[in-house]
C-alpha cells in the first residue's frame, strides 16, 4: 500500500503550484474567463498570469481563445477536458494524502 | 521536493470564495439588484401615495427607461472586473420579466399563500445556501419574500392590492440591502487580490 509520501510525490506538479491551482478552480467553476478576470481573482501580475497561463495551454490543461468585441481584444481561457481530469485527479490525490496522513499515528517517545 | 516555500505565498487565497467569485459573478454584481428594487420602491410610492393606478402605471412607464439606463451603465462599470462566461447564464431578463408578472398577474387565491412567491423564495434560500458562508444575506429576501407570499392569508378580503405594497416595500429593500452586500463581497474580493498582487513570486521561479 503505498504511504502518504508517495501520494504527496504523486501529485501533478503542474496542477498543485497554488498559482496555476487557483486558475484551474477558477476556470473550473464556469465556462470560460477572460483575461482580466483571471487577473483579479488570482493576485497575479499581468506577466506572471500570462506565463502561468501559457504553461496550462502547453500542457493542453487550458485552452486560450483570442477575440474581440467590438474594437475591444478579449483573451478567454477555458479548460479542457484534459484540464478537468488532471483537476479531478488532483483533488483525489490530496484526498489520499489526507486520508494517509490520518492513519498515521504520532510515536511515544517517553 | 513537491513544495517549495512558494507554494505558501499564496495559502490566503480562498479557494472557495474563487470558485463561487466564478460561478456566480454575475449574480454578485448586486448594483443591479438595487436598482431593479429601487424601481419597485419607486413605484410602490407612487401608488401608495396617490392610490390611483393611472399615477402608478405612468410612474412604471418614466422609470422603465431610467431602469435600462442605469442597467446599461452598471454593465459598463462591472466590464472593469472582467468577463465570466457561466453555463447556467445568468437572466436578468427573465428576473426583470419575473418581477413584472409577480406584480401584474393575480397574486394568489385569497386566504392562501402565494405559490408564485414561496417557490421564488426557495430561490434566494437556495443561494444561501449554495454560497454560503458568503451570501447569507439572502436569508433576508427569503424573509421577505415569505412575508409577500403570506399576504393574501393576512388580508384574505382586501378588494385591490394596497396590502401588497408595504410588503412589496419591504421585499425591495431587502432585495437592495442583499445587492448592496454581493457588492461589497465583490469588491472587497477583487480589491483584497489586487493590494496583494506583489506577493506573489514570478512564475519563472516557480
Amino acid at each position: 500500500m503505498p504511504t502518504p509520501f508517495e501520494h504527496l510525490q504523486s501529485l501533478n506538479r503542474l496542477v498543485h503550484e497554488p498559482a496555476r491551482l487557483a486558475i484551474l478552480v477558477a476556470l473550473s467553476a464556469c465556462e470560460k474567463a477572460d483575461f482580466l478576470f483571471l487577473l483579479n481573482i488570482t493576485r497575479l501580475t499581468k506577466g506572471n498570469l500570462s506565463s502561468h497561463l501559457s504553461k496550462l495551454a502547453e500542457a493542453g490543461l487550458v485552452e486560450i481563445e483570442k477575440t474581440y468585441e467590438g474594437k475591444m481584444p478579449i483573451t478567454y481561457a477555458r479548460l479542457t477536458m484534459e484540464g478537468k481530469e488532471a483537476l479531478k485527479e488532483y483533488w483525489k490525490s490530496v484526498d489520499k494524502v489526507r486520508e494517509g496522513i490520518r492513519q498515521l499515528k504520532p510515536l511515544r517517545t517517553t | 521536493m513537491v513544495c517549495s516555500a512558494d507554494w505558501f505565498a499564496m495559502t490566503d487565497l480562498d479557494p472557495r470564495l474563487m470558485r463561487m467569485l466564478a460561478r456566480h459573478f454575475h449574480d454578485l454584481q448586486g448594483l443591479r439588484e438595487v436598482a431593479h428594487a429601487m424601481f419597485v420602491q419607486g413605484v410602490s410610492l407612487v401608488w401608495l401615495t396617490t392610490r390611483r393606478q393611472g399615477w402608478t402605471i405612468a410612474a412604471g412607464a418614466v422609470g422603465l427607461p431610467l431602469l435600462l439606463t442605469a442597467l446599461s451603465m452598471l454593465d459598463r462599470y462591472y466590464a472593469r472586473f472582467g468577463r465570466v462566461v457561466t453555463k447556467r447564464r445568468d437572466g436578468w431578463g427573465l428576473r426583470f420579466a419575473g418581477l413584472f408578472a409577480i406584480v401584474l398577474l393575480p397574486l394568489s387565491t385569497a386566504g392562501v399563500p402565494s405559490l408564485v412567491w414561496t417557490t421564488l423564495a426557495f430561490g434566494a434560500l437556495w443561494i444561501a445556501w449554495d454560497c454560503r458562508p458568503y451570501r447569507s444575506h439572502h436569508l433576508l429576501v427569503f424573509v421577505a419574500m415569505i412575508y409577500v407570499a403570506f399576504g393574501r392569508v393576512a388580508y384574505p378580503d382586501a378588494g385591490d392590492l394596497a396590502w401588497m405594497v408595504p410588503r412589496l416595500w419591504a421585499f425591495a429593500s431587502a432585495l437592495a440591502l442583499a445587492g448592496l452586500l454581493d457588492h461589497r463581497l465583490l469588491i472587497r474580493a477583487m480589491r483584497q487580490t489586487r493590494a496583494s498582487s506583489a506577493k506573489v513570486p514570478d512564475a519563472d521561479t516557480i
